[in-house]
């Protein structure tokens, strides 16, 4: 039954169905040392890998299917207790999933399968090496009605045993509903029984009132009857206690199980419902502006008195109370980066294989908090900076023990909080990058017009390297020739308002730093007007702000430049990258100093409007891609401004001009 | 027009059986991406077939099937397992349940039309 229609909806949801069984198995992985696996997590891994076979198998791809159905079948084998999760076992499915996401993108790209039996030998070797287990008797240990153990599937009637071995309690949760709103209710329900033990499984009734549905659920469970009641206590949910008929005494009174209280009490949320609610809190910081002003303009009309003086302290409560629900807004969305290291751990493990190189990951600072949207985006620009460091940076075993360096390379990870910025670093201590070839690279393809040299232009001549184009690779490697360029990777962290430095020392190693705000979510800015338009600048990238006479602005080669300190700072006129008319003549002028991590710009501005809680919007498509704009943004009174894009500007300057 | 309810948590699966469904004429098809969402579309309409996948989140098929079969309304509707070779012995559980038949992934159009014709009654 072969149709083209529905492939694309094949490869999309074959790909998000290995994407979260590889999720599932690094969990499983941390689950398996920490000694506590999750049942769960197993069957959810088994059905993942069912669904996949069915839907290769429904689309003819024979080879996928074949894979598929040999991870299964060992799936079902380990979640049924028969075959245990040992080293071997998991590094086989980590292997085997890896050649599952590599046969859908052939499949994807039309190219022939690569040979698979060498994943499906290992597989037997592991099948046969399975011990025996099952036990038929265990079943009438409990006095279960039959209606509800003939709909047990073989999987759920393993978990019932399991249960009954471990000599757990077991309850049968009775539960109705109306018919309108059973879904959250059974939900609620389940989510609820969860935190004390495992469903083994979920069944639905007619309600005996005819109207509505009910439910009876089943759970084993080390707690006892009390703290099960307590938790769900709600008029339309019954519990009952599963007799045993093997002793006369219960052991309902059996003293907890710590593990099983790790089983937190987190909620998922989708990411976007806390954007729209920091959405609000963004509008309520308007209102709060207004009620601030229409406070300082009651003050003005009646002095500090009376109303004047409660509306200002009223004004004051709701500032911390608002500044409260942001930080804890702020604070929910935050998760450790080291959910990517994780992820990207395993792909150094399978990269550094494939490319027959030695490496040791080393990660510090994985508690590192940001923004759970951006540490998502992190993910591929990371991925490529290790892929990069292992395919162009380390070199082999016998090459690196020639140059007197240990066999294993090191790529390190890390990642550091620096105020409202994080800074993550990818540091290989391989070959470094070569400048002159780098130069003669850059030359040839026809993207450098200008002469630089490697004494003087270091920094220049690396930052060639993330232009559209570039690629110094001799031979497009297994690795790291997937089409991914360093220009992805620098456009992917401005995407993010972050900003990629390159250090790199000949025969040492290579040094990428990335710097970015923990949250793009909502932030203080700075609101500057210039030529009689507004715009926000982000606080975070503001150093300073200093008021200049005209005679301090230099020009330097036909650039703006002022000194400050000890540094000479280039300037950017606001005017002149945005095309606006000249400004009036001022006596003095504000200039904005910015700087994300190493670079400073000077703006030259107008005047200054005050600091603003913002919440940024994107700009529609036609201007999503203005340089040096990176979104928008409503100030009250219904007025918009543009939100500047630090990173960019300095960028466009560092180039010497802002395309247009 | 016959009313076939498809449960199945594969958007992929289900439109290929609705496709088959869809060429051949004669059936108005309903679909439900898990249990729960088969047992809301349930009472929506009068269904002449239910075909469901075993292995699925929440409520699996043979509870499902259990619970079609244990209630007024809905014990007459023929039920079609989609399984894979894998669930022999749930397969077993669900005919023994009260399902009219089975087929295995990877199926033919021809064979799930077979058993769909013999379900509503042949045309």
């Amino acid at each position: 039954m072969k149709t083209d229609r529905p492939i694309q909806e094949f490869l999309a949801e074959a790909e998000d169905i290995l994407e979260s069984a590889s999720r599932s198995l690094l969990t499983l992985e941390d689950q398996q040392a920490a000694g506590q696996v999750d049942p769960d997590l197993v069957n959810g891994l088994f059905r993942s890998i069912h669904s996949f076979k069915g839907l290769a198998g429904m689309f003819g791809l024979k080879t996928p299917a074949d894979l598929s159905h040999k991870l299964e079948f060992l799936l079902d084998e380990i979640r049924l207790g028969k075959v245990g999760l040992g080293g071997e076992t998991l590094s086989a499915l980590s292997d085997v999933l890896g050649l599952l996401a590599r046969l859908v993108q052939q499949s994807g790209a039309g190219q022939p399968f690569e040979d698979i039996s060498g994943a499906t030998d290992r597989i037997d070797r592991i099948l046969a090496a399975k011990s025996l287990g099952g036990e038929q008797s265990l079943l009438s240990r409990v006095d279960i009605d039959l209606s509800v153990l003939q709909v047990l599937t073989e999987y759920e009637e393993h978990r019932l045993k399991e249960t009954i071995r471990e000599r757990k309690n077991l309850f049968l949760v009775k539960a109705s509903f109306t018919f309108a709103e059973f879904e959250s209710g059974i939900r609620a329900l389940t989510e609820t029984l969860k935190q004390h033990g495992e469903i083994i499984c979920t069944l639905p009734t007619a309600s005996a009132g005819g109207e509505g549905i009910g439910f009876t659920i089943m759970v084993g469970t080390a707690k006892g009857r009390d703290v099960l009641a307590s938790s769900i206590n709600l008029p339309n949910v019954s519990l009952e206690l599963v007799p045993r008929t093997d002793e006369s005494c219960a052991p309902e009174a059996r003293a907890e199980v710590t593990t099983l209280k790790s089983i937190s009490n987190t909620v998922r949320v989708d990411i976007h419902k806390l954007d729209n609610l920091m959405s609000t809190v963004g509008e309520l910081h308007i209102i709060k502006g207004e009620i601030g002003r229409i406070a300082a303009g009651l003050r003005g009309l009646q002095g500090f008195t009376g109303d004047a003086v409660n509306l200002y302290k009223a004004h004051k409560n709701l500032e911390r109370r608002l500044n409260e629900i942001q930080e804890g807004i702020l604070d929910v969305r935050m998760v450790p980066i080291g959910q990517i290291f994780t992820r990207l751990a395993q792909v150094v493990r399978n990269y550094a294989r494939e490319a027959g190189k030695e490496i040791d990951l080393e990660i510090q600072g994985e508690e590192t908090e940001l923004d759970k949207l951006m540490v998502e985006d992190l993910a591929d620009p990371l991925m490529h900076l290790i892929r990069n460091a292992i395919d162009h940076g380390i070199d082999p075993p016998e090459v690196r023990k020639a140059k007197g360096k240990s066999e294993r390379g090191i790529v390190r990870l890390t990642a550091v909080p620096k105020g409202n910025h994080v800074m993550i670093t990818v540091e290989d201590d391989g070959r470094g990058i070569d400048l002159p070839a780098v130069l003669s690279k850059a030359r040839e393809k026809g993207l450098l017009e200008g002469e630089l040299d490697v004494e003087h232009n270091r920094k220049e001549i690396l930052d060639l390297i993330f232009l559209p184009g570039f690629t110094t690779s001799e031979t497009v490697t297994e690795i790291s020739g997937r089409g991914v360029g360093m220009d992805v990777v620098k456009r992917n962290v401005s995407r993010l308002s972050g900003m990629i430095d390159i250090e790199t020392e000949a025969g040492a190693g290579t040094l990428f730093t990335i710097t970015l705000p923990i949250t793009l979510a909502i932030f203080k800015a700075l609101i500057i007007e210039t030529s009689g338009r507004r715009f926000a600048v982000p606080l975070g990238s503001v150093l300073e702000i200093l008021r200049v006479a005209p005679d301090q602005i230099e020009t330097i080669e036909s650039r703006e430049v002022m000194a400050i300190r000890d540094d000479t700072v280039p300037l950017l006129r606001l005017t002149d990258a945005f095309d606006l008319p000249k400004g009036e003549q001022q006596e003095k002028l504000f200039v904005i100093l910015v700087g994300i991590a190493e670079r400073r710009l000077g703006l030259i501005v107008d005047r200054l409007r005050g600091q603003q809680e913002i919440v940024i919007k994107p700009l529609g498509s036609r201007l999503a891609d203005t340089p040096g704009i990176s979104g928008a943004t409503e100030l009250g009174d219904k007025i918009v401004v543009l939100v500047l894009d630090v990173e960019s500007l300095i960028e466009g300057a560092m180039r010497k001009t802002i395309a247009r | 027009m016959k009313n076939v309810l498809i449960v199945e948590d594969s958007k992929a699966i289900r439109s290929l059986i609705r496709i088959a469904l869809e060429e051949a004429g004669g059936f108005f098809t309903s679909e439900a991406n898990n249990g729960f969402e088969a047992l809301k579309t349930l009472p929506s309409r009068k269904f002449d077939l239910i075909i469901t996948d075993i292995n699925m989140p929440d409520i699996n098929g043979l509870e499902l099937i259990g619970f079609v079969k244990s209630n007024q309304s809905y014990r007459d509707i023929p039920l079609i397992i989609v399984s894979t070779e894998k669930s022999e012995e749930d397969k077993k559980r669900g005919m023994a349940l009260g399902a009219m038949g089975y087929i295995v992934k990877p199926f033919r159009k021809e064979d799930l039309m077979a058993l769909v014709n013999k379900a509503v009654g042949g045309k």
